[in-house]
């Protein structure tokens, strides 16, 4: 036998002697601290996983009709509502050249419009 | 393990899980000798072995939920003791053997009486002019399969590596071993 082989097999019938034992065990007791808490049955576990996912999901769910509610003024029918605001200024604006009709108008709008202004005129 | 012993085992991790203190003594009781040598063959200090088997059996006793019924208990605090070893080795530079382990040594090689009981100062004479000279990964995998005599199935469930990495770690540590054998003047032949 090689002699690595005849020393390993010899110690480890070797034990080192663990003294006042009974000392350490109650050391150890002693010292225990709070038990982690177990996350339970697996059929509980499973139930966690579901209604994470399904939060995940109304979550998602409710990003994406906000954004949805957002865009909804891309939907407004333009050619109605140009016709609506022609027939509007219409009186004020006939006679003015293009430029001046223009500038009077933002100038007009810059004093009077507010976000329930726009909703009113275009009416959403 | 018997059937019998393997009920009692269920029914003491049980009450454990339930946070028994008095099942939990049981534990201790049993396995701290198996924590205590494993740490002593691989730190090679009978203070940082006890510590050791203070640290792994609150580890134990603070993660019996996550325990897992498929792994044995036993493996299972091979595994926490393991670690801990592992993060004491890595973190302390290798101990070379002063020339009275060495002395030591030879005399426990030279002594006909090979069933002669060690004192523990001799027995970690020995086992660090063995292994002074291995890594950690090294010095556990050689701990585990020549010391504690378990199998590579269960070295890979306790450490965590492949067989193909134990088998490596195995053939430098018994590689390495020799050379410090020869080096002592015990060649192949003694």
């Amino acid at each position: 036998m090689e002699k690595m082989d005849e020393i390993t097999r010899r110690l480890a019938l070797q034990q080192p002697v663990l003294k006042d034992a009974d000392a350490l065990t109650e050391c150890i007791m002693v010292n225990l601290p709070q038990q982690k808490k177990s996350l339970g049955q697996p059929y509980l576990r499973a139930v966690r996983w579901i209604t994470s996912i399904a939060a995940v999901f109304l979550l998602i769910l409710f990003f994406g009709q906000s954004r949805d509610l957002v865009q909804r003024p891309n939907d407004i029918d333009y050619g109605q509502s140009l016709q609506k605001f022609q027939s509007d200024y219409s009186q004020t604006f006939d006679n003015l050249p293009p430029r001046e009709a223009f500038r009077q108008f933002v100038e007009m709008k810059r004093s009077r419009t507010s976000i329930s202004d726009i909703k009113s005129h275009y009416s959403f | 393990m018997t059937p019998s012993m393997n009920i009692i085992n269920n029914d003491i991790i049980e009450r454990c899980r339930c946070g028994d203190q008095a099942a939990f003594r049981w534990v201790v009781q049993t396995y701290q000798q198996m924590v205590f040598t494993l740490a002593f063959r691989l730190l090679c200090d009978e203070e940082e072995a006890k510590d050791v088997v203070q640290e792994t059996m609150i580890k134990v006793w603070v993660n019996f939920a996550s325990y897992n019924h498929r792994q044995s208990l036993r493996n299972w605090i091979y595994t926490i003791a393991i670690r801990l070893c592992f993060d004491r080795l890595k973190s302390k530079a290798s101990v070379e053997p002063l020339p009275e382990d060495e002395e030591y040594f030879s005399q426990y090689v030279s002594d006909s009486d090979t069933e002669r009981e060690l004192e523990n100062r001799e027995l970690l004479s020995v086992i660090k002019t063995l292994v002074s000279q291995l890594s950690p990964k090294q010095r556990i995998v050689f701990a585990l399969v020549h010391l504690e005599n378990l199998d590579t199935e269960e070295v890979g469930q306790i450490t965590g590596m492949d067989a193909a990495k134990i088998k490596s770690n195995l053939y430098v540590a018994r590689k390495t071993i020799r050379e410090q054998l020869k080096q002592l003047g015990y060649g192949k032949d003694g």
